[in-house]
């Protein structure tokens, strides 16, 4: 195959996407590895090259990056990172982090087990499982290391993972890794759970997500606890997007639902409302011990840096202390809701500072992404298979820290963009 | 290289479904790799077409489809998907003889009936497949999203006989609508039609709906497979 043909065979590049690149066989690795880069060389051209562009300032309501076109773009409105409490890039996070660093170093230089365990790390578990209202906590080094420690720690071949069909791609690596079998449920559907684990016997876990992290809704989780309990079912909820932001206390979303004691095992991260990096668990001590020798995505890593878990704690101490900024996050949540309603954007079943501008339209979000650049705002699309097929998005994030006045410009530029691009509204 | 088969329809209708790997497996032969949507998840379509022209006339037909892994490195175009008909029906002897003559396809061997019929406001389309002494198949209904576009998609179809393992390179054009709302239906009915055909554990609500219209299916070639020289090993 000439590399010219090769080439020309992926124009346009929207005929294709991610999805048909996973899977080939044939007698070279290659084969799939050379189709896929020069799918990728006219998809990055084509519109791709919005993604993965450098920022060269902290993940603020406002930002600048180096485009990958080789453009410097200052003063965006920042609408994509994860930075809801605006704790990434506090003084107070910063300072902690900063004495930590002159304290520790840089790294942790060992696992946990044996060289890594720092008094930082102690602190911030201890914070964390105070925080959570649970006997004990442990840290990873990302979400991603937590949902995969967590659930190949506990689950072993002959058990079932159910998993609701939106789950994040570290739950279900988690339970590819625990060679447990996995089961998928319809999204939010506890019927559907209940038919499933009705067909199950065995050791079972349900796992759930507070917040879905490409729609902004809360998991069902009363009925899924009911049918849960009533088949016997173990269940973990992963509160990434929703720890320290939903709940009374910042607890997360079984806190809303005063269900915190009915969910067995509690996860979370560090990466979002706190800014830093790291995933933990939480729950009762037993539960604790028994991860800290079979979750291998821990005992074999390296530690968290002591200098992100002294910044981590700084966030956390400073935004349990100062609940008015997570109110702060949900007054902006409410008003940017409904201005985008009043406006017509169809924002799908968000509930939380996730909220999905839909445009349902793979052809066009890319070129609407550039559009937002131009009128200063940063906002990612996604697309297939990242969403379902038809379900092209912008996938927005609220912060603490933007002002009413940036929030207004926002609605006022989606809701402009969305009808330059032709995209229905729901007025 | 064989000259290029067209099959021109009025109305192609898809519908995809999750199934078990496991089961999904024991349909298919060895050397040939499910794709899944998820662990342990695969996928299987019903596709009803009604051919308005082909070398043998117009006839319709039904195709049972697993979703398999494209072989790369033997087509100059990448496919868009490959799949593995696990059994197809036609509604004559003559388009039964013709499809497993030249492509090798799989059939039942009774003639059937497609009887498509769309709602009043045309947003949904039923196809009811019947054999020829009047026994409902099954029935599939799905939707389309109201957005057609103009689509071409490059397939690769395995085909299996006692004569050895095929590639066939195919290709579909047509106005196209598709989703994943979850909103269609398939009702399997009691017929020997399913006899030999194990779907345990298969989900009937469609994982996507695929609607074409004015479409036009075009067999480009067919390639013999090489023997495996993996291990691949089915866990049936």
């Amino acid at each position: 195959m000439s590399t010219e043909t090769a080439t020309n065979a992926f124009v346009p590049f929207t005929k294709y996407d991610f999805s048909n690149f996973y899977f080939g066989s044939g007698n070279d690795v290659y084969d799939t590895i050379r189709s896929y880069s020069q799918w990728y060389e006219e998809a990055f051209a084509g519109g791709y090259h919005i993604y993965r562009e450098p920022f060269t300032s902290a993940p603020g309501t406002t930002i600048s990056i180096h485009s990958n076109q080789g453009k410097h773009l200052e003063g965006l409105l920042n609408f994509s990172s994860y930075n809801y409490l605006g704790m990434a890039a506090s003084p107070i996070v910063k300072e902690a982090a900063a004495a930590a660093l002159d304290k520790y170093g840089l790294g942790a230089s060992g696992g946990p087990n044996l060289s890594g365990m720092f008094e930082i790390h102690r602190e911030l578990e201890a914070a964390v499982a105070d925080f959570k209202k649970k006997e004990a906590c442990t840290t990873f080094n990302s979400g991603y290391a937590a949902n995969l420690g967590i659930i190949s720690g506990i689950m072993r071949s002959g058990d079932t993972v159910f998993l609701d069909q939106f789950s994040h791609a570290s739950i279900i690596d988690g339970a590819i890794l625990s060679k447990a079998q996995t089961i998928f449920f319809r999204h939010n559907n506890a019927t559907d759970l209940e038919r499933k684990l009705a067909a199950a016997g065995g050791r079972k876990l349900v796992v759930v997500e507070g917040v879905y992290s490409m729609d902004g809704d809360y998991c069902n989780l009363p009925d899924i606890v009911e049918v849960a309990k009533r088949h016997g079912a173990r269940i973990m909820i992963d509160e990434a997007h929703s720890a320290f932001v939903c709940g009374e206390n910042g607890r997360g979303v079984a806190e809303h639902y005063g269900l915190e004691d009915s969910v067995d095992f509690h996860m979370g991260t560090f990466s979002k409302a706190l800014g830093g990096i790291g995933g933990y668990a939480c729950g009762d001590r037993q539960f604790i011990q028994y991860l800290e020798a079979y979750a291998r995505s821990r005992f074999f890593s390296c530690t968290l840096p002591p200098c992100v878990s002294a910044g981590v704690l700084a966030a956390l101490d400073y935004t349990a202390a100062n609940p008015e900024i997570r109110l702060q996050l949900w007054h902006n949540v409410a008003y940017l809701q409904n201005r985008l309603k009043e406006e017509g954007v169809d924002i799908g079943n968000s509930v939380s500072q996730v909220m999905p501008i839909m445009v349902y339209d793979d052809a066009k979000v890319f070129s609407m992404a550039e559009r937002f650049r131009e009128e200063g705002i940063f906002l990612q699309p996604v697309t297939y298979p990242a969403v379902s097929k038809g379900k092209a998005r912008f996938r927005l994030s609220v912060s603490a820290l933007h002002t009413i006045e940036q929030l207004e410009y926002a609605a006022k530029t989606i809701s402009s963009i969305l009808a330059e691009f032709n995209i229905p509204c729901k007025k | 290289m064989q000259e290029i088969v067209q099959y021109p329809f009025t109305t192609g209708i898809n519908a995809i479904f999750e199934i078990p790997t496991q089961t999904a497996r024991r349909l298919m032969p060895k050397g040939i790799e499910t794709v899944e949507s998820n662990h342990g998840v695969s996928l299987i379509g019903f596709t009803l077409f009604d051919f308005s022209e082909s070398p043998v006339g117009p006839y319709q037909e039904l195709v049972v489809s697993l979703y398999a892994v494209p072989r790369l490195g033997i087509m100059e175009q990448h496919p868009h998907a490959a799949v593995y008909p696990v059994v197809v029906a036609s509604s004559c002897q003559e388009a039964r003889d013709h499809a497993i003559d030249l492509w090798r396809l799989p059939h039942f061997m009774e003639d059937i009936t497609i009887e498509f019929s769309a709602s009043p406001d045309g947003s949904t389309m039923t196809g009811t497949v019947r054999c020829h002494k009047g026994e409902v198949i099954l029935d599939l209904t799905l939707s389309h999203t109201g957005s057609w576009k103009p689509t071409y998609q490059l397939y690769q179809s395995f085909q299996h006989d006692e004569t050895g393992t095929y590639i066939g390179v195919m290709d579909m054009r047509g106005m196209l609508s598709e989703h994943e709302e979850n909103t269609g239906t398939l009702r399997l009915h009691e017929h020997r039609f399913f006899d030999h055909l194990d779907l345990s554990g298969m989900d009937t609500l469609p994982f996507r709906e695929m609607w074409m219209r004015e479409g036009v299916e075009s067999y480009h070639e067919l390639l013999a497979m090489e023997k495996p020289k993996s291990n691949l090993q089915h866990s049936s």
